[in-house]
């Protein structure tokens, strides 16, 4: 190979590979990986077992078990950031987020307060890193939020709660939108 | 015309025997030479004199345009007479403009279908905009007047997560199937260091 064609294709490979980097970087950009993947293992397992047993649950109309079930989880000390990575504090949201739900639309079974299912709300919110990007379990978690504080008369936070989940999902749409996935 | 014509000449009758193009020229002798004061045309008005003068003297009225139109054509056959550049450009365009008219309009230049065409365009041109127009329905606004009741947005928000789930959760499922992979390449190399065997082996 002459010394200029080597010069251009190192040129070209050279731009790929940065580019491929740049693009591998900034979709990276805000997670942040276990440093014990033992433990998000351990966490993601265990949630899946319990989800799959609360839609049999469901299944057979017994809401009050299902609750229950994702009562006690939900009482079980949740790992860090920092132990489980962003998808730890995915998990978790998405199990405070389905809790909640079935609270909402069965207020009969095992009733709580208002005041009561809203600080569980913001529960779930918390423990993420300052650059943790807020994903699907969050705006959920966040339109709950949303829901209970309208209930409660506190409107203003509502609509700051419901915009905050409005801008996410929109933000998920766009991406979805242009990846060209139906 | 001729023979009837010829009579009457020779009974000195109608109109002369026509002369020669001129002296010294022949029939097919350059127009406009040997013809003095036609300036190349093959006919005179002279002709025309004569010939309504026959047709009195005979009691006959009418029109000689026909009578005319022949002697021009013999005329014109022996000696053709000088046509302007400018005047046969003008004949050959009444020429195309006439066969142009007789002609049939192609489909496409039919009234109506002009007419039903464009509209169809216009329409299927509108339906595009309207159709790839993008429409951001999702609410921006502060003003509580604005914003949907609690009830319509957190519906909303709820339809949406029930659309994005399956990918998120999908998503999810596949970083915790990382993190099985690499506790099993820990566990593996960890075997290797240590060098134990599974069992069966000694």
């Amino acid at each position: 190979m002459t010394g200029r064609r080597a010069s251009i294709l190192s040129l070209v490979l050279g731009m790929g590979l940065g580019v491929t980097a740049t693009v591998v970087g900034l979709a990276q950009a805000g997670r942040l990986a276990p440093e014990r993947p033992e433990v998000l293992v351990a966490l993601g397992q265990t949630l899946e077992v319990e989800h799959r047993q609360v839609d049999l649950l469901l299944e057979r109309d017994d809401v009050a078990r299902a609750i229950e079930t994702l009562e006690q989880r939900r009482t079980q000390p949740w790992p860090s950031a920092e132990a489980g990575g962003t998808v730890a504090i995915q998990l978790k949201r998405d199990l405070y987020g389905r809790l909640l739900r079935l609270r909402l639309d069965h207020p009969d079974v095992d009733p709580k307060t208002k005041g009561e299912l809203l600080a569980m709300a913001e529960e779930g919110l918390q423990g993420a890193p300052e650059d943790f990007e807020e994903e699907l379990f969050t705006s959920r978690l966040l339109a709950i939020k949303g829901e209970l504080l309208e209930e409660m008369g506190r409107d203003d936070e509502a609509l700051e709660v419901y915009e905050r989940a409005l801008e996410i999902n929109q933000r998920l749409l766009d991406a979805e939108l242009g990846s060209g996935s139906p | 015309m001729s023979s009837n014509r010829k009579d009457r000449s020779a009974q000195g009758r109608g109109p002369r025997t026509e002369s020669a193009p001129g002296p010294g020229r022949g029939r097919s002798g350059e127009p406009g030479r040997g013809r003095s004061g036609n300036n190349g045309h093959v006919l005179r008005s002279s002709w025309e004199e004569e010939l309504r003068a026959g047709q009195q003297a005979e009691g006959e009225a009418g029109s000689v345009e026909d009578e005319l139109a022949i002697v021009h054509l013999l005329r014109h056959a022996a000696a053709p007479e000088v046509l302007a550049e400018a005047a046969a450009a003008r004949l050959w365009q009444d020429i195309d403009e006439g066969i142009e008219a007789q002609r049939p309009a192609p489909w496409w230049k039919v009234g109506w279908v002009r007419w039903v065409g464009t509209a169809a365009v216009s329409a299927a041109a509108l339906t595009l905009v309207i159709v790839a127009w993008p429409d951001d329905t999702t609410p921006q606004s502060t003003d509580l007047g604005e914003v949907a009741s609690a009830e319509s947005t957190a519906s909303l928000l709820q339809a949406q997560f029930e659309m994005l789930a399956p990918k998120a959760r999908a998503e999810v499922d596949a970083q915790v199937d990382d993190g099985r992979a690499a506790m099993r390449s820990e566990l593996l190399a960890q075997a290797a260091q240590t060098g134990r065997t599974m069992g069966g082996a000694p």
